[in-house]
């Protein structure tokens, strides 16, 4: 049996470190298999009920724990703090059995229809991407620079950065997968659009010139 | 021929010159003096501003400027910020208090974060993995900032080439939302 994989969504980082150890710490037997997993999707995620901003994106997770204050419980797929070994490992067994019952959806469905949904949308970063999913790649940290800044479509990002579409339209996939981007509709951003912010020293033709010219200083 | 800026600002030790020194075609200006701050590990520090630059295949050129460190000289931050290209802030994770330092800088930088690229580099994460640099994008994201962070190490021209190819991305996107306002209209 494959182990199900368990995720974090806006957490606090010492809950975050204390699940990580708790999920080694578990044993694994024939029907409890778990394992922490840093980027999604998953099948289930922890997060912080008490965070406005927590709501777990669609098609993150099939199963959601949520973490409150204390005495705050409310239902089964609730604990409260401080988070206890024995009330995750029990959520979990329970969680596996019924995730079992499902069979996973193949990564080839969900992926398309994250794809799907982005052709008219843009994208723009709530929250610099973790560690773990910029994995210290230039690439993807110049594609989530771009879209720190900006609300933009996969297409143009892959226009700007010069890298293939199918490479930024996985990285936009992947953002979206762990709740890192708002979705922009077209229409909404074409309406509000105004004069961008740019940098105030640079005229339009100095500055592509100029931008070009430093890669080309450092080989980039 | 056309000049630029690039600016450098941190904590005292956060490697500002170093990092200067790392893309400079020459060995950077410094002014340091010997250090007189006792809580400091450090024999001399910059008081007024380091300077390097490099030199582009047109001619053009682009300056690199180290702000003083002890945010007593923060009058001055603002005159180098002025006309800058970008801004690189670096944090030392080494320090007692390293995301406490990070506000300083940002709140220095207020006004000209609205509009400035600017990239967070963080130093000594490999000897003080604490805080990490989830905790330095959640510090950001209570300020309603989305700023790039990376880790650093500033004796590495690469990692200095890398911080500022990502304030370049920023500069991109700028341009790139420029030439779409201009098409719509």
């Amino acid at each position: 049996m494959t182990a199900f994989t368990l995720g974090v969504h806006n957490l606090p980082a010492a809950e975050v470190v204390l699940i990580k150890t708790l999920m080694r710490l578990f044993p694994a037997t024939a029907t409890f298999k778990w394992r922490f997993a840093e980027t999604g999707p998953f099948d289930a995620v922890v997060t912080d009920a008490t965070n406005a901003s927590s709501e777990v994106p669609a098609g993150l997770a099939r199963g959601v724990l949520k973490i409150t204050r204390t005495d705050a419980a409310t239902d089964a797929d609730c604990i409260t703090r401080p988070i206890r070994a024995e009330q995750l490992q029990e959520w979990l067994a329970l969680q596996g059995e019924l995730l079992r019952l499902v069979p996973r959806p193949s990564v080839r469905t969900e992926s398309r229809a994250v794809t799907t949904q982005a052709g008219g949308t843009r994208f723009k970063l709530r929250r610099w991407p973790s560690a773990a999913l910029l994995q210290n790649d230039p690439q993807r940290i110049r594609l989530a620079t771009l879209l720190s800044r900006r609300a933009l479509a996969a297409h143009e990002l892959a226009r700007i950065s010069r890298l293939p579409a199918e490479q930024c339209q996985a990285f936009v996939d992947s953002l979206q997968q762990t709740g890192l981007i708002e979705v922009v509709r077209v229409e909404a951003a074409a309406a509000k659009r105004k004069p961008a912010p740019s940098a105030p020293v640079l005229a339009r033709p100095l500055a592509g010139g100029l931008i070009d010219g430093i890669r080309r200083r450092f080989g980039l | 021929m056309h000049e630029y800026k690039l600016l450098f600002t941190g904590t005292m030790g956060a490697g500002k010159t170093t990092a200067i020194g790392a893309v400079s075609d020459s060995a950077p200006l410094v002014t340091d003096v010997l250090n007189t701050d006792a809580s400091v590990a450090k024999a001399r520090t910059t008081v007024g501003l380091d300077f390097g630059q490099f030199t582009l295949d047109n001619g053009d050129r682009v300056r690199l400027f180290g702000t003083p460190g002890q945010s007593r000289f923060d009058f001055l931050w603002k005159i180098l910020a002025k006309n800058a290209l970008g801004l690189v802030i670096l944090a030392d994770n080494s320090r007692p208090d390293p995301l406490a330092d990070l506000t300083v800088y940002l709140d220095g930088f207020r006004e000209e974060l609205a509009t400035l690229p600017c990239v967070v580099g963080v130093g000594r994460l490999d000897s003080h993995a604490s805080p990490n640099l989830d905790d330095y994008a959640a510090l950001l994201a209570q300020r309603g900032l989305v700023l790039p962070l990376l880790p650093v190490d500033v004796r590495r021209r690469d990692d200095v080439v890398l911080l500022i190819d990502t304030l370049l991305a920023q500069l991109e996107a700028h341009l790139y939302e420029d030439e779409n306002h201009d098409d719509a209209e």
